[in-house]
């Protein structure tokens, strides 16, 4: 009954990423199962509830070989470039401006604009922003309280290249960010972002 | 004091099943037997194949039991069914010139290569009801039949492939053929999976009709052909027969071949358009599962209307054809209007005699 | 219980051979992402593969494909119709999700954690936790001034919503009042005009700046849209002439005594009076319990 095993996984993850969509900015836990829970079971359990046939995708740089091959494999996405990708995955916190070159959808169709994954690791020191004391401030639907972010991990240059992408909505991309086996975070592109 | 109850819902619903298999059970006659509405209902067999866009007659037959006949209903339950079904692949183009027709004719030339092939048809039957056919008897059927095959002349197998009357045209440059942006992608559109956008390729135009209601359809060709609109079709071609379906086998990578499917196809010549080599016929086309003729020739005539570049009338707006002739959503829409809808009505209420006051003001 | 268990459980079952929640895996994946993308653009009408069900189109299709792409074992489900529990419709739908998927019912709305309705929005406001999906006919909030697909979207695609502001002035006009009752038009996030589907006004100030997500679902006309938490939900009003809520001025339920809920006007068959009663059926039953 593997199948049904993953149709409940899928259900599960499913819920928290809707709630991080829903509530943007704020951190969400996921349980990962008990046994095997390797590198990457956060990210390909996301990729099997939300990708299949009907998508593309495309990597940043940084992932190791094997995940390209295990996503198109898993879920029968098709691989593809940049700026034609549905799902693309970025290994770290910051995309070096590629976050640009990511499908934003039209006025008439705004839903074709890609959802971008961001894939950063547990923090164990203080980043030179936190050093330097910059904050991102999040306002926005589904934020209650403006404030800075609940999952750290993206560059500010990073919210701030979001930002510029976002900037003619209802164009733009959304985003989730993942930290590690552990956290979900969600920024739809109506999320308004400001660094300072 | 009595007032309205409003609890009893399931029970409602219960016995309304309950009155509804009534009327399906009462009297005495013998039950209908899935098999007899497959051979000899076959042809609302093959609309509900068409409309509920599943091929499979076993299932249509058990719908239109089912549904006593109401081929609305029958082609919902099909279309209810498909939805639960996998998707596992998409057949390769089918040709229709390899079609093992049973029947093939066209109005726009006298004889045609490969010849005019009658076939089942009630076009020339005289419609009296006979009424020898409410004694009917296994005895009856097996003597009558017995007596079509007695009669059979002997001659030339009809071969397995027919050319294409409009290839005669396409011969001369006479046909005008439209080479869409999409022609020559991987993959035809699916409207079953993805929402249908305007203004809509041809494949999922042709789809979509191929899904359609033949009431529906009919309706919106029988205005075109009045004169709200100007196809003036002739039937160039219409076949009626059975074509292989294909598949890439995934693992060999070989053609395989998984069985036949009985479909009508028609191709309709219409008014002269202009391309950079002068004045050319135009084409419509047409194709449903089963034996369908009205539906094809609906479908055709439709086909080629939605292409007009400046529609002036319902028929040769795509959006309102491609939109308004789905059976189930049409008819399901309808229905709807017996639900409920008093929380709406007092929004209404109230809204009008807020208005009333005012214009007594 | 978990997937697994269900099916062991049912495989005697008439449903047996479907999915959990009956529609297939790819289907369900669909809508999902569908869902993400209306909630990152609020009240944005996103299209998608809407598949056919066992029930009819019209009767609640698209609200039903959402709730089963989202619903889980663990779920608490509640499905009203009009605001009642027991409304036949709602009897309908409910029995179906429940023997697909073997998910708990609920009459109380505290307790559901999805919430499928068709034309009101509960009376006591939800959490952050609960999900209303609204059945939904009509999505496109500009049908009434245009019936052209192309051009409505066309329309949202450049906030060109001249003709909407035209129609509620022409009413002004004639009737001195905007005579819109339930489907009332209102701008989601300063940006995109948004049918709530056939809610009584009443209801349209509970989709400002909620603690729950909702969730629109149309399955015939093939939309799915959404209203995030915190978002703003502006009912279209001119300064002189302001959005107002029906009135039920002078009355109260019959039953529980509330004066603060939509009230459904009744017929005394006896007797030819005119009575009042809470819409919403679960508000009033712990009204009527509390007070007893």
């Amino acid at each position: 009954m593997a199948i049904f095993t993953a149709c409940d996984d899928s259900q599960t993850i499913y819920r928290i990423m809707l709630m991080a969509m829903s509530h943007p900015g704020k951190r969400y836990a996921v349980a990962a199962p008990g046994n095997d829970s390797g590198g990457q079971w956060l990210i390909l359990r996301l990729a099997t509830c939300l990708m299949d046939h009907e998508v593309t995708f495309a990597l940043s740089d940084g992932w190791d070989d094997a995940l390209h091959k295990e996503l198109a494999q898993r879920t029968g996405a098709h691989p593809t470039n940049w700026e034609q990708a549905d799902f693309v995955f970025i290994a770290g916190g910051a995309s070096d401006g590629w976050a640009a070159t990511a499908k934003r959808g039209s006025l008439a169709y705004p839903d074709e604009g890609a959802t971008l994954v961001y894939c950063v690791a547990a923090l164990t020191e203080a980043s030179a922003e936190e050093k330097t004391h910059q904050r991102a401030r999040l306002t926005g639907p589904g934020i209650a309280q403006p404030g800075p972010p609940g999952l750290a991990g993206l560059s500010m240059a990073e919210y701030n290249l979001l930002q510029a992408v976002n900037a003619d909505y209802p164009i733009g991309v959304d985003a989730f960010v993942v930290q590690g086996n552990q956290f979900i975070m969600g920024l739809p592109r109506s999320t308004r972002i400001e660094v300072k | 004091m009595a007032y309205v109850a409003v609890k009893g819902g399931r029970e409602a619903i219960a016995s309304a099943a309950d009155y509804l298999h009534y009327f399906q059970t009462q009297g005495d006659s013998d039950p209908l037997a899935v098999d007899q509405i497959q051979d000899q209902l076959y042809l609302a067999v093959d609309r509900v194949m068409g409309e509920g866009s599943l091929y499979a007659p076993d299932l249509a037959a058990l719908s239109l039991k089912q549904s006593a006949g109401d081929t609305l209903e029958a082609a919902f339950m099909v279309r209810a069914y498909r939805t639960t079904q996998p998707r596992i692949d998409y057949s390769l183009p089918a040709d229709t010139s390899r079609m093992r027709v049973i029947r093939r004719i066209s109005a726009a030339f006298k004889d045609i290569p490969g010849g005019q092939i009658l076939g089942p048809t009630s076009d020339y039957t005289l419609r009296l009801l006979d009424f020898a056919l409410l004694g009917e008897s296994s005895a009856d059927r097996k003597r009558v039949m017995a007596q079509i095959i007695d009669r059979l002349p002997v001659s030339d197998p009809v071969p397995d492939a027919l050319p294409k009357v409009i290839d005669i045209l396409r011969r001369e440059n006479l046909l005008v053929e439209h080479i869409s942006p999409a022609a020559g992608r991987s993959q035809p559109d699916d409207v079953t999976r993805q929402s249908i956008t305007l203004p809509a390729s041809r494949s999922a135009a042709l789809q979509t009709m191929a899904m359609g209601e033949t009431g529906g359809l009919l309706a919106l060709a029988y205005s075109n052909m009045r004169g709200y609109g100007n196809v003036h079709p002739t039937v160039g071609e219409l076949r009626v027969g059975y074509m292989p379906i294909e598949i890439e086998n995934r693992w060999s990578g070989k053609t395989e071949t998984i069985g036949h499917v009985k479909v009508t196809e028609a191709e309709v010549i219409s008014s002269l358009e202009s391309d950079d080599q002068g004045p050319k016929f135009t084409l419509g086309y047409g194709l449903c599962f089963g034996h369908n003729e009205t539906k094809a020739i609906s479908m055709a005539v439709l086909d080629r209307a939605m292409q007009s570049s400046e529609p002036t009338s319902a028929s040769e707006d795509q959006e309102f054809v491609l939109l308004h002739t789905d059976g189930v959503e049409s008819m399901g829409f309808c229905n709807h209007f017996k639900l409920p809808h008093y929380v709406t009505f007092q929004s209404a209420l109230d809204r009008l005699r807020k208005s009333q006051e005012k214009h007594e003001r | 219980m978990n997937a697994d268990q269900w099916i062991k459980s049912t495989s005697e079952h008439p449903f047996a051979p479907y999915n959990f929640a009956f529609i297939d895996e790819g289907a369900k994946r669909e809508i999902r992402r569908k869902i993400l993308k209306a909630v990152a653009i609020p009240g944005y009408q996103v299209p998608f593969g809407s598949r056919d069900m066992p029930i009819a189109r019209g009767w609640g299709t698209g609200g039903l494909q959402i709730t089963l792409s989202i619903i889980g074992p663990k779920d608490v489900l509640k499905v009203i119709d009009q605001g009642a529990d027991d409304s036949v419709n709602a009897v309908n739908i409910k029995r179906f999700v429940t023997q697909v998927t073997g998910v708990a019912l609920t009459e109380e709305t505290q307790a559901a954690t999805i919430i499928q309705t068709r034309h009101r929005v509960p009376e006591k406001r939800l959490s952050s936790e609960q999900l209303l999906v609204l059945q939904v006919p009509i999505p496109e909030p500009l049908r009434d001034v245009e019936p052209s697909e192309r051009e409505s979207r066309r329309m949202h695609a450049e906030a060109d919503y001249g003709r909407m502001w035209l129609r509620l002035y022409e009413d002004i006009v004639k009737y001195k009042e905007i005579t819109i009752g339930a489907r009332y038009p209102a701008q989601v996030n300063d940006r995109h005009i948004m049918d709530p589907s056939p809610i009584p006004r009443w209801d349209n100030p509970k989709l400002h700046m909620a603690e729950c997500l909702y969730l629109f679902g149309a399955g015939r006309e093939k939309r799915i849209y959404a209203v995030p938490p915190f978002t703003s939900v502006a009912s279209l009003e001119f300064e002189d002439h302001r959005f107002r809520v029906e009135s039920f001025d002078g009355k109260q339920c019959r039953l529980c005594g509330s004066r603060k809920s939509y009230l459904d006007e009744l017929i005394d068959d006896v007797n030819g009076k005119r009575f009042y009663q809470c819409s919403d059926t679960a508000f009033c039953a712990e009204r009527q319990t509390i007070e007893s």
